[in-house]
């Protein structure tokens, strides 16, 4: 049995798997494992979407799935089970830019993949950005953006970020569609990330490795 | 008089607006050509070794399938867009003087400082009801003769449904309209949200389309075709999907290709079955020159 959940999960099959988790749940299966196995589907589900046998829409159905998953768990979980966290990353679409598809799946597969994340939405003032990582002490921060303008707004945040004296213990990420070399040595940022599973790749190597 | 109105001008390309057309009141979709746009390799390649004989080409090449608008954008390069843009605007000119911009750039101070090279009335790309970025378009709206771009967001962001999208148009109208444009110079971009994080994210637009076309008679509406189809596989052909879909509607220019040849065939077939090409001769024009791909 165990696995199969991982299975069901990575291959999309909600019903089957919302059912299973029940059934599990039934005949004694701690729920602690059944979100573990939850947890490795999705990250098929990720390597799948890095790979591009699966694209942004399974991305999104599979995080509804798991939701639905987790909703089935929540009452059978302890509290600090619940909590249990990698680490903190603050996230947000860079001031001037409203893209948020790329962004919003970077935040669900740091979720899923165990991070506590920040997500400040779209149009993110640098100020907003670095009082975030302030009152959470979040050690990573992502910046998102697609238009070219973008660029600028986050070689801003980066830049008050470092005026802020937050930026000495601080990796910065940043990702987008057309975010290459030269825009991350533009903006001071760290690294950036092609995809989803890079993000996480790069929030893990620097603060959850697990 | 601007495009997509009703003419007896020629339009470029794709053939004409014909007398019987411009009598019964048709509008023909305005086309205009994307490809100068420095987030394109080639294009950028281009513009870094200032290969003007490439642009002037491409520019032709996109006249002679059917563009009625040149878009020219050049905000990937951070440094030097206003530079760049100036180039190519002048490039463009000099080869094909009666060709007209549309000038696109999210920074309103890059489009000001580039306005004095343009030669014809150019379309602005683009303005949105957000405070700052209005007023910072209002002043270059008012200091030229221009068809403008309005993009429905506003300072709570991007429409959610059709209901808000507009909202925002109504609200782009009638604040340009006291600036003085006359309404047939607006095209109203209901900024098309990907289907693949929204299911019903094209039926939203469809709806806004028909909605902005039915509530605020005479005000154009424009769209970009390849947001609707951002993380699928195979996204030409949802594009082409939604383009017949969009024209239905009642889209009256879109920002395309013009050498997608696949996508230009399907704009000419929905433009025919729309009863909007008379006795389908420019549908068989096109293919009598090689333009149709199936």
């Amino acid at each position: 049995m165990a696995g199969e959940l991982v299975k069901l999960l990575s291959e999309l099959k909600e019903q089957e798997a919302l059912n299973f988790v029940e059934k599990a749940l039934a005949e004694g299966v701690d729920p602690m494992e059944l979100l573990g196995d939850a947890r490795d589907g999705m990250n098929i589900v990720g390597q799948k979407f890095a790979t591009e046998e699966y694209f942004i829409p399974d991305l999104v159905f599979s995080g509804e799935v798991l939701k639905g998953i987790v909703k089935i768990l929540e009452p059978h979980l302890k509290k600090d089970e619940k909590t249990e966290r990698l680490g903190k990353v603050v996230i947000g679409t860079a001031a001037g830019d409203i893209h948020d598809i790329g962004k919003d799946l970077v935040v669900f597969m740091l979720d899923v993949n165990g991070f506590e994340v920040h997500d400040l939405g779209i149009d993110v003032p640098a100020q907003k950005f670095v009082d975030t990582i302030k009152e959470t002490g979040s050690k990573v921060v992502g910046l998102s953006g697609f238009l070219t303008l973008a660029f600028q707004s986050m070689k801003d945040t980066v830049d008050a970020i470092t005026e802020a004296g937050l930026r000495d213990d601080l990796k910065i990420m940043i990702g987008g569609g057309q975010i290459d070399e030269q825009v991350r040595s533009y903006t001071g940022a760290d690294a950036y990330g092609k995809d989803a599973m890079e993000a996480v790749k790069l929030a893990k190597g620097w603060i959850g490795g697990r | 008089m601007p495009p997509g109105q009703t003419s007896d001008v020629p339009r470029g390309g794709n053939g004409e607006c014909t007398q019987a057309e411009a009598q019964r009141g048709e509008i023909v979709l305005v086309i205009v050509g994307e490809r100068i746009n420095t987030s394109r390799k080639r294009v950028n390649e281009a513009v870094e070794k200032r290969e003007a004989a490439y642009i002037q080409e491409d520019v032709k090449s996109q006249l002679e399938a059917g563009a009625d608008l040149i878009d020219i954008n050049a905000g990937s390069r951070l440094n030097s867009e206003v530079d760049d843009l100036a180039w190519l605007i002048d490039i463009v000119q000099s080869t094909v003087p009666e060709v007209r911009l549309c000038i696109d750039s999210p920074n309103p101070g890059s489009i000001r400082s580039v306005l004095h090279v343009v030669e014809r009335p150019p379309m602005l790309n683009s303005t949105t009801a957000e405070k700052d970025r209005f007023e910072a378009m209002s002043e270059i709206i008012q200091s030229t003769d221009c068809d403008i771009v309005a993009l429905c967001i506003d300072d709570k962001g991007i429409p959610k449904n059709a209901e808000q999208a507009l909202d925002t148009a109504a609200r782009l109208v009638s604040d340009l309209e006291s600036l003085g444009v006359k309404r047939e110079r607006i095209y109203i971009d209901p900024v098309i949200q990907a289907v693949s994080t929204n299911t019903n994210a094209a039926l939203i637009a469809l709806e806004a389309i028909e909605g902005i076309r039915r509530k605020l008679p005479g005000a154009n509406v424009i769209c970009g075709l390849s947001n609707v189809s951002f993380g699928l596989p195979k996204r030409h052909l949802v594009n082409r999907a939604f383009l017949a879909l969009a024209m239905r509607a009642g889209l009256s220019a879109a920002i395309v290709d013009p050498l997608d040849k696949k996508l230009m065939g399907t704009l000419r077939a929905t433009t025919l079955l729309l009863g909007q090409d008379r006795w389908c001769q420019d549908y068989i024009r096109a293919f009598r020159k090689g333009w149709l791909e199936a």
